[in-house]
């Protein structure tokens, strides 16, 4: 006995929610947006946005993320794709193929950044040389994005940057921020943060919906996305299993994760000051804000590229 | 209602594959709890589409693809 959408009768992909009513694959495309568009109107995502730099990884959610926001305000917004190469083997590759051929379906412009051929270096080497970049490998990704999305929102004069960041996500990062006492960080997973300076707007449509919704949303639009885990992501260590209780209580508590996350981001956050902006220098190598003399990003670039420098200079004082 | 569906079930990413055998009549979300996982990290597929989990199992392929990957 097969389900089917109680709209219209077709056969049934899923539930809205839990307990609620069956929808088809066309349904369910239309009530997924309708939520990603609730969300962008509570959250006022897009005020003051013409111009949208989307980025796009390949996987799931940025896939989702681009698609929504072509479909919802493709006539409205300007939306600009940015894919970023990682080098990461085995893994860039194919998520990088994915979201061009996503970005070229829907005809929305984009640019491929090249992490080795603009900068230098992989995350692959980065990794290899964690002792001396003195970072994990997934803080050192982290802010190679945010810096690669935030020069190329300069660049195409972006208003802001969307993110495919989900409730997953968010709820996850909120509840290690907590744990952690990182509570000032708890600002940065609010769905949208404002512009400072030369650091541009980011927002991140996708707060409420959870990845499990990204998921059957791509899946039912048939869109090319990359289903893989990082090589470097870990297996094991507080995040991982943290993810896994919050989905195991979502299953017998439905609704926690949006109902913790929208409290937070409605009672808890106004009431954390932002501390004094800690971005308030110039980096004196790249020129965008720093918290010191050279900003986070360009400390990792210089120590890979200028130690692989010395390398070659070595093995060719050798030769 | 007597005997049993046997399934084989694929879980994405990683590719790992169980054949499993459910007492007739059980649901998409059985054998997902029989797989260890949450309903809510998963979406499960037959023939390439998603099915609701309080749909009944029949006999043949299913694909799990865990929800907490490949942001
Ligand atoms: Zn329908
Ligand atoms: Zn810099």
């Amino acid at each position: 006995m097969l389900r089917r959408c109680t709209i219209c009768g077709e056969r049934a992909v899923a539930r809205a929610a839990p307990g609620r009513r069956y929808l088809c694959a066309k349904h369910y495309a239309e009530h997924f947006e309708r939520r990603v568009a609730r969300t962008v109107e509570k959250y006022k995502l897009l005020r003051g946005v013409e111009r949208l730099l989307v980025a796009v990884s390949g996987g799931k959610d940025s896939v989702a993320l681009l698609h929504a926001l072509h479909r919802l305000y493709g006539d409205r917004v300007e939306l600009v794709g940015l894919t970023i190469d990682l080098g990461i083997e085995g893994y860039s590759s194919p998520q990088v193929e994915a979201a061009k051929q996503n970005f070229e379906a829907l005809g929305v412009e984009y640019r491929v950044v090249r992490l080795s051929k603009e900068y230098g270096f992989t995350i692959d080497e980065a990794s290899r040389r964690r002792k001396l970049v003195r970072r994990p490998t997934c803080s050192v990704c982290g802010i190679v994005k945010r810096y690669i999305m935030n020069s190329v929102a300069l660049e195409v004069s972006a208003d802001a940057v969307a993110t495919g960041h989900n409730l997953d996500d968010l709820s996850l990062f909120t509840l290690m921020s907590i744990a952690q006492g990182r509570v000032d960080d708890l600002v940065k997973l609010a769905p949208r943060t404002e512009r400072a300076g030369r650091l541009v707007s980011r927002i991140r449509p996708l707060a409420l919906v959870s990845g499990k919704e990204t998921l059957t949303y791509v899946v039912v639009l048939g869109a090319p996305f990359h289903h893989e885990n990082c090589p470097h992501a870990p297996s094991d260590g507080l995040r991982p299993k943290l993810s896994a209780m919050l989905e195991a209580l979502e299953d017998s508590v439905p609704e926690f994760r949006r109902m913790m996350y929208t409290n937070i981001v409605s009672n808890l956050l106004p009431r954390i000051t932002r501390p004094a902006e800690v971005e308030t220098q110039t980096c004196m190598v790249c020129g965008m804000p720093a918290s010191g003399k050279t900003c986070s990003f360009c400390r990792i670039r210089l120590r890979l590229v200028e130690s692989g420098k010395n390398r070659v200079a070595t093995s060719s004082l050798r030769g | 209602m007597t005997g049993s569906v046997k399934v084989r079930v694929r879980v994405l990413p990683g590719g790992r594959v169980e054949e499993l055998e459910l007492a007739r009549g059980s649901r998409v979300a059985d054998i997902v709890a029989r797989l260890g996982l949450a309903v809510s990290g998963v979406v499960v597929l037959r023939e390439g589409s998603p099915v609701p989990e309080d749909e009944v199992v029949e006999e043949g392929e299913y694909t799990v693809l865990l929800a907490a990957s490949g942001g």
